[in-house]
């Protein structure tokens, strides 16, 4: 791993850990409710600054924290077009398949590729670690899944093409 | 029963001779035709002019030794217009004394069939409807230029790819019988005059010379079938690869679900 992913991925993990300290908060406004409050930004006393993490211009993530629920925003790099094609692709999939995910976002905040939703349940329900690790490591596997399908698209486009120059021989 | 040729034997003489001279030759001629019908041909040679014949004729109509010109209808003039454009012009206005007379632009005069694809037209070729792909020849060797358009943006980056894969095989030396391609967002200059819609691509203009060795003997049905359905390999390639991705998303997916 280049060591300039290491440090990204170690300073989210930090402010990460800093951050998911998520309790049960009922909404102020309307009874009965329990919203996360990151969403609805209702009151502004309950929401943190958000932080920004940029790894270069491409790819960046972002913290947005409140008092119960947070919310991660992640750019993922894309240096060509099919690299961009790939990680439409992928990361739609996968939104379209949030519920499986659990703390994944269905729909991505503007500007970015993918988001994650966590509340304060699933803190409850879930390891704070093994949540924090599982984001990291997702983060990970992106980038290393969109360069692999990168070359094996290359590759195989190699391939194909010199089966068909072949014929002319 | 007299059968008479339409076109004056004169004429067609003194304009085959022009046409068929190696070297451009100087014809000032004039000549009469049953008596009333007056032609003149001039022919320069000079290297400010390029070479053009003047074919000039007007019918005499003599009634009780009047000597009058008829007027020529504009519908004549539609039609000689339409004989071959490019080739054949109405010069205005006519020579002094004539009624008509016409400008033969002997540079673009096809020459005879074999010859026509000197003359490097392309051929437009459509194998499969829609996608029409071109042919021309050039010095020892046949170009087919493939204009490449695809629906879907993710055809495209899988396309291009692909041809700058194809493009980087094909300059490899162990691929050096195989027809040189290029790949390139523009259209090639000889293509320039083709409908503007085989000339707007998304995914540029893929290219290949085909010279004499690919197609001696047996490897000449072999080339063409490739050629022709190129942009069916092309698709289909396409096709797999986006069947790979989504394969490989899965997958991947799957084991990412894992740890819920």
């Amino acid at each position: 791993m280049a060591s300039s992913l290491r440090l990204y991925l170690a300073c989210i993990k930090n402010t990460l850990e800093a951050a998911m300290c998520l309790q049960n908060f009922p909404c102020q406004e309307v009874e009965r409710h329990n919203k996360p409050e990151v969403e609805l930004k209702t009151s502004p006393e309950l929401l943190l600054n958000p932080v920004l993490i940029c790894r270069n211009e491409a790819e960046k993530c972002l913290i947005e924290t409140s008092i119960n629920s947070l919310r991660i925003s992640l750019k993922v790099k894309q240096a060509d077009e099919l690299e961009n094609i790939l990680t439409k692709k992928f990361l739609r999939f996968l939104s379209m398949r949030a519920e499986a995910f659990q703390v994944l976002r269905r729909k991505p905040v503007q500007g970015y590729d993918i988001s994650f939703l966590i509340t304060n349940y699933h803190c409850e329900e879930m390891q704070k670690q093994k949540l924090i690790d599982f984001i990291v490591q997702f983060m990970e596997d992106i980038e290393k899944e969109i360069s692999e399908l990168k070359i094996s698209v290359n590759t195989r486009g190699r391939l194909v093409a010199t089966e068909f120059l072949k014929q002319f021989m | 029963m007299a059968y008479l040729e339409r076109s004056s034997p004169t004429l067609k003489e003194a304009l085959l001779k022009i046409y068929r001279a190696e070297k451009p030759i100087e014809i000032d001629q004039h000549f009469y035709e049953f008596g009333s019908i007056q032609y003149h041909i001039k022919c320069s040679v000079s290297v400010s002019d390029p070479k053009i014949v003047y074919v000039s004729t007007s019918t005499l109509l003599q009634t009780q030794g009047i000597v009058t010109l008829k007027e020529i209808s504009s519908h004549t003039y539609d039609v000689i217009k339409k004989i071959a454009v490019g080739v054949i012009a109405i010069v205005n206005p006519p020579q002094l004394g004539f009624q008509l007379t016409l400008g033969i632009h002997l540079d673009n005069m096809p020459r005879d069939d074999s010859q026509a694809m000197n003359n490097d037209r392309p051929i437009r070729i459509v194998y499969h409807p829609s996608e029409p792909f071109y042919v021309f020849k050039q010095l020892e060797k046949m170009t087919a230029v493939f204009p490449m358009n695809f629906k879907d943006d993710s055809d495209v980056a899988i396309a291009t790819s692909f041809f700058q894969e194809l493009v980087e095989v094909g300059n490899q030396k162990e691929m050096g019988k195989a027809p040189q391609c290029n790949w390139s967002p523009i259209p090639p200059p000889q293509l320039r005059g083709e409908p503007v819609q085989d000339l707007t691509t998304n995914s540029g203009f893929v290219s290949f010379d085909i010279t004499s060795r690919h197609v001696e003997g047996k490897r000449l049905d072999k080339t063409v079938w490739n050629l022709l359905n190129f942009y069916a390999y092309v698709k289909y390639h396409i096709k797999c690869s986006r069947g790979y991705i989504q394969r490989r998303i899965r997958t991947r997916m799957a084991s990412l679900v894992k740890v819920f």
